[in-house]
């Protein structure tokens, strides 16, 4: 005979109290514009290039850590310590951490930290591109060419900024994730490859542009370097163009670039997170 | 509502369900320059005395969002369900988010520069956290339908350029840096610019020693000049309780 489960007052109370728990899969994704290509704008009003140029990275590492899911009524979630290198030219997405048992709860305070690499482990990268990351203590690295008509230039550029993503909300301005009652919530850190071509750091007309990167080859070797971008002052570049918005200490195409790497990590496609210079 | 009047958006900030409860405020804003022309000394060692320095303010927009690096969206939920979305990454505006609009003042003045401090106007908003203000710069009658104008004279190593220089921009500079809780009536905002930013980054080596030159578009030094006068850094917003 089978017994039948009747529940007490006592239960109930405990069902009524207990949030349950969840889990948590966070993974990070770098789109079309870096596992395929930048495209031209085929007009002025669409998407791509409004110069005319393409760019395809061949490599985008990105070293990732410091995960973190906490409630700001301090229910805490966890935390993701170690420091894991991405290239985010492989296709994707890719998975980056798993929490499991989680409480079950909103947690409203989402971050992510991208900082210069020092003992990091493989995310989904070559060990050969762990070790450069390692090696140069670089938090970005990317490398690619930059396109218009037959004439290429090559790029090959590490950063060592240290930036922190923090108060993630997604396109709709809900923050953080909310983990369901025996079910997964679902996080994705986007990379937006895209960033280190806009022609502005804060106008929400920025556009994208290549022609001033492409043409501070100076040594017309066939690739610029980011000591060419410095020599490059923003004052010789046309008004209306490389704007520096809140950051008036920007001076140079190098200083802009690295600007921009503090802005690559989005977060649930097109959300936003606080940015904080480390 | 990039030029329009913000009185609906204000209205709705306080009837529309805002996280935050919200109270009529008004205050003084006024203006004017911070170094007041006194010597400056330019990146490439140029010692610039400056005659004239007139800006033609149209509007001032103050929000909550937090410039460049700094940014806090304090605006409320809309929804709290988790909106997991994929899709390609497009060109879109930088990460400030002005986020809630608090107060504005739209009246158009000319400011000399080289003065310290002139009246803007009363501002009407809200209560609550002002982090950032977006100045509107128009070209105006009164400044002979220019945005800016300034004159001096740049010195170095016994070499002395005269300079002039106008803009007629048509611009909005967003994101500016304010900070400030501002719970009731009472107090004001003094806007200080800078015009020592707009000499900062010329080259006057490049100019002629010979007769007043009025500086070129197209030139370095007009780039370096219209940058100087867009560059947020040149603006300083700060609260006087009253």
């Amino acid at each position: 005979m089978r017994k039948l489960f009747v529940p007490t007052t006592f239960t109930f109370a405990l069902m009524a109290c207990s949030p349950g728990s969840g889990d948590v899969n966070v993974n990070t994704y770098g789109e079309d514009y870096i596992e395929v290509e930048i495209p031209a704008a085929a007009t002025p009003d669409e998407e791509g290039f409004i110069d005319g140029f393409t760019v395809t990275y061949s490599k985008f590492l990105i070293a990732l850590s410091s995960v973190h899911l906490h409630s700001a009524d301090g229910v805490e979630g966890g935390e993701m310590t170690e420091q894991k290198i991405f290239d985010m030219h492989q296709k994707g997405p890719t998975p980056v951490h798993q929490f499991r048992g989680l409480e079950a709860e909103h947690y409203d305070e989402v971050s992510i930290e991208v900082g210069p690499a020092k003992g990091a482990t493989a995310g989904n990268a070559a060990p050969t591109d762990v070790a450069l990351m390692n090696d140069g203590g670089y938090s970005v690295y990317a490398t690619g060419n930059i396109m218009t008509g037959t004439t290429s230039v090559e790029f090959a550029w590490g950063f060592t900024t240290n930036t922190r993503y923090q108060e993630c909300e997604d396109a709709e301005g809900a923050a953080g994730v909310v983990v369901p009652n025996g079910g997964t919530a679902q996080i994705q850190f986007t990379v937006h490859g895209d960033h280190f071509f806009y022609d502005d750091l804060q106008s929400p007309d920025t556009k994208l542009r290549a022609r001033a990167i492409f043409a501070a080859d100076a040594d017309r070797d066939g690739e610029v370097t980011l000591a060419e971008l410095g020599a490059v002052d923003l004052t010789t570049l046309p008004t209306g163009q490389y704007g520096t918005g809140g950051d008036g200490s920007v001076e140079n195409l190098q200083q802009f670039v690295t600007d921009l790497s503090r802005t690559l990590v989005h977060f649930q496609g097109e959300g936003e997170c606080k940015v904080v210079k480390q | 509502m990039r030029t329009t009047h913000l009185f609906p958006a204000l209205l709705c900030t306080l009837a529309c369900g805002s996280d935050t409860a919200r109270s009529r405020i008004n205050f003084e804003v006024t203006a004017g320059g911070l170094t007041q022309g006194g010597p400056v000394t330019t990146e490439s060692g140029w010692t610039v005395e400056l005659s004239t320095a007139e800006l033609s303010v149209a509007g001032l927009y103050f929000f909550e969002g937090e410039p460049l690096f700094a940014r806090v969206d304090r605006r409320p939920m809309r929804g709290r369900l988790l909106g997991l979305v994929i899709g390609t990454a497009y060109a879109h505006p930088g990460h400030y988010v002005e986020g809630e609009a608090l107060a504005d003042l739209l009246q158009p003045v000319t400011l000399d520069l080289l003065a310290p401090d002139q009246p803007l106007g009363q501002a009407n908003g809200v209560s609550g956290a002002y982090n950032s203000v977006r100045v509107v710069l128009k070209p105006a009658a009164d400044l002979d339908n220019h945005t800016a104008r300034m004159a001096g004279t740049a010195t170095k190593d016994g070499v002395t350029v005269r300079f002039t220089a106008h803009l007629d921009l048509d611009r909005t500079i967003e994101g500016v840096a304010f900070g400030a809780d501002l719970e009731a009536s009472g107090g004001k905002v003094h806007l200080a610019i800078d015009p020592a930013e707009w000499v900062r980054r010329i080259d006057f080596g490049s100019l002629d020693t010979t007769q007043v030159v009025e500086l070129q578009e197209g030139t370095q030094p007009y780039n370096a000049f219209t940058r100087g006068v867009e560059n947020t850094a040149a603006f300083h917003f700060t609260w006087i309780p009253g």
